[in-house]
């Protein structure tokens, strides 16, 4: 009798406890986010009225509204490039590697893993140096790159997980009615480790849409991106203008997060099948 | 005649068996090079732009190029030098030589910034001395004794210095360099110059142990008020292991209750987790800067609830700083201790419960071993996050609960000195590496009981 009403004050300790931290999680987003829509710049409740004009000022046609979408515009254009050349990069490192006769595997695999554990601060300061001498510093190939590489271990980890499900009987059965590997790739394998190889795209993405410190480090002043226009929101003064971004950079990454689930529960779905 | 027919059948067969090792192992071979060839782009783009940047940064620590450079004589001639006493005549010589060439001005500067790294106060010496070297009485040769000295010579020699003002002419290169500033004199500038013509130096990483080359050539311990990096070592240690240890506390909880709800609902509930996990670290920062300003809204609630009557001091401290980074952390917690949460069977804690363990025993003997490899991952994992921390600190810190990694960004941003932020990032480095040996050993152990 004793240890159902220790379980009971445990487990409901527990909740209390949980639903505490979840409530952490939540919060600072759900209080912060309706102060974009404050018509004054102060950061209390209540607040005295509502209205848009932060939004206007990034949306508007003034100098600033301006460089806001400068910045959108050069960091999908960097998100983009860079996922793209991480998936390709990645994808087919992650089929190499699960063939498994490849020589030297473990320690090629901890070389290209290692952009997720190397601290990026000392890989931003190793990258001015190097990037300068071969002339990428202040360029859009040089963020690329860089933001590339700090993606693709994403998309490895990823493409590996879906490619664990995956019966390379269906390659071999492929290969043996004659197509050709590449055709084989693209009708058997690439279908079925889709959901994978595109959220691993979506993981770049998002590790390039939100980088600051690399970008702090390598571009050059002209070269702004959004976590670049919000970090020198943020060092400055801090405006609703910044938090007005910060609303809008959170809608973006909700909607990919969306994305990613459903392709999670598709990509489960595709296993369960299979 | 059957033995030759068997001899010849088993030729036959070894012959065949050859054969098929051999196409067998071409065939491999092939199979081999179409794995290397798919993994070779990413491994060699991994390798040039980032191990290569990486491993050339960390030369720079060691490095010792700048005084050979702007002292290229005097670098020569110290070689012939004991180290003990004043050094001979041809290298003062060199050294007012060196120090004379306008042509090599911005490596003589490059220099005297190296040399100031060991020595303080070295960089202001050498300037000094250039420009009472340029005044009025320069000679064309200074290897030749110069005999005269000009009327201005008095007023500019004793505009800036501590030194006697000599009306007397020096007589050599040496005499006049301790007439310009009597550390010349010392033996330990000396060998300052002769630390920076070796092909390496200790100095940046003996720096960013709070350790120097003492006067007597051996290590010692900078002095007390000097010392930066120990503490800040320590420091990027301690707040990680403390956000680690939050966010094991504060997770573990969690993870248990998502796992004990109903599917639908746990799922929405890791959907609520994985939320913070995919926005920004800049927009979550920004979140917590408002919420804890002296004007933000948990004052403004402190207030109105009479716990206190004067603002608490919740940012640009360590409070900030922890609370931003566990919540930037806690996913990372959460998603690993879940996942683990989720893959032991039910029976397991029944069973020991029917058996007759009490909860507090079936949750110690059998549950916490089976979630250890799970909860280890994820405190390695929030970990060795923390001790790269740059952006939550930065914006949401003082100037004392800096991390290395701002340490590091500051030495080549602001003070242009590559060899500490490279010696500092080994520092950094090697603490990652040892926390991920340490885990990994420390999991696997668990794993194995």
């Amino acid at each position: 009798m004793t240890t159902t009403a220790i379980e009971r004050i445990a487990s409901t300790l527990v909740a209390v406890i949980a639903i505490a931290v979840l409530f952490f999680l939540m919060v600072p987003l759900l209080v912060a986010v309706p102060l974009s829509f404050n018509a004054e710049p102060y950061f209390s409740y209540p607040m005295p009225g509502l209205s848009l004009r932060w939004y206007q000022e990034i949306f508007g046609s003034t100098v600033k509204g301006i460089e806001w979408r400068n910045a959108f515009f050069n960091s999908v254009v960097i998100g983009v490039s860079a996922s793209i050349l991480a998936t390709v990069l990645g994808t087919s490192a992650s089929l190499g590697i699960a063939r498994g006769d490849l020589p030297f595997k473990q320690s090629l695999q901890a070389m290209m893993l290692s952009p997720l554990v190397i601290p990026v601060v000392v890989y931003a300061t190793g990258a001015v140096y190097f990037f300068a001498r071969v002339s990428l510093i202040g360029t859009y190939p040089g963020l690329i790159v860089a933001h590339a590489l700090l993606g693709t271990p994403f998309v490895m980890i990823t493409v590996t997980a879906s490619l664990a499900g995956y019966d390379r009987n269906l390659t071999r059965a492929g290969l043996s009615l004659g197509a050709s590997p590449w055709r084989v790739f693209r009708k058997v394998s690439l279908p079925l480790i889709g959901p994978g190889v595109a959220s691993g795209a979506l993981f770049a993405f998002v590790t390039s849409w939100d980088e600051i410190i690399v970008t702090l480090f390598l571009a050059y002043p002209n070269q702004q991106t959004i976590p670049r226009r919000l970090w020198a929101g943020v060092n400055e003064q801090l405006s609703p203008v910044v938090i007005a971004a910060s609303t809008l950079l959170f809608l973006v990454t909700l909607c990919l997060l969306v994305v990613t689930e459903v392709l999670r529960r598709r990509n489960a779905r595709l296993a369960g099948t299979l | 005649m059957s033995t030759i027919e068997i001899g010849h059948d088993v030729g036959a067969a070894t012959l065949d068996k050859r054969r098929l090792e051999r196409s067998l192992q071409k065939a491999g071979r092939h199979q081999r090079l179409i794995s290397v060839s798919l993994v070779a782009p990413l491994a060699a783009f991994t390798f040039v732009f980032f191990v290569i940047p990486i491993f050339a940064f960390f030369t720079f620590s060691v490095a010792n190029t700048e005084v050979p450079r702007g002292l290229p004589l005097t670098s020569e001639a110290i070689k012939e030098w004991s180290g003990e006493g004043r050094p001979p005549q041809p290298v003062m010589e060199a050294l007012t030589q060196d120090l004379q060439n306008t042509y090599n001005r911005t490596a003589v500067i490059g220099a005297a910034r190296r040399l100031n790294y060991d020595i303080a106060g070295f960089h202001g010496l050498i300037t000094k001395t250039i420009t009472n070297l340029s005044e009025p009485i320069t000679q064309p040769d200074v290897s030749s004794e110069n005999t005269d000295v000009p009327d201005g010579f008095s007023i500019f020699g004793t505009s800036e210095t501590t030194t006697t003002p000599t009306q007397t002419l020096p007589k050599d290169a040496g005499e006049r360099l301790v007439s310009i500033d009597s550390r010349w004199g010392e033996p330990r500038y000396w060998q300052a110059i002769e630390r920076g013509t070796w092909t390496i130096t200790p100095i940046y990483l003996l720096t960013a142990l709070d350790l120097r080359i003492g006067d007597d050539g051996s290590i010692e311990s900078v002095s007390p008020d000097h010392r930066i990096y120990q503490a800040l070592i320590l420091r990027t240690f301690g707040v990680s292991a403390a956000v680690t240890m939050i966010a094991v506390i504060l997770g573990f909880p969690l993870a248990l209750f998502i796992k004990r709800q109903p599917a639908n609902r746990a799922s929405l509930i890791m959907f609520l987790v994985l939320v913070p996990l995919w926005t920004s670290i800049l927009v979550r920062t920004t979140a917590w800067l408002v919420l804890l300003q002296g004007e933000g809204l948990l004052n403004d609630l402190i207030q109105w609830l009479h716990l206190s009557d004067t603002p608490i001091a919740l940012i640009h401290n360590r409070i900030g700083v922890l609370v931003a980074m566990v919540h930037i952390c806690l996913p990372f917690m959460i998603l690993p201790l879940y996942s683990v949460m989720r893959s032991i069977p039910p029976t397991y804690t029944r069973a020991a419960a029917s058996l007759g363990a009490s909860p507090a025993r079936v949750f110690f003997k059998v549950y916490l071993p089976l979630v250890f490899p799970g909860l280890s991952a994820g405190a390695l994992l929030v970990f060795i996050m923390c001790l790269g921390f740059y952006v939550t600190p930065a914006l949401v810190g003082g100037p004392r609960d800096q991390m290395l990694s701002y340490f590091i960004a500051m030495a080549v941003n602001r003070d242009l000195n590559w060899g500490l932020a490279s010696s500092l990032s080994i520092v950094l480095i090697l603490i990652v590496a040892i926390a991920l040996l340490l885990l990994k050993r420390f999991s696997a152990s668990a794993l194995a009981k």
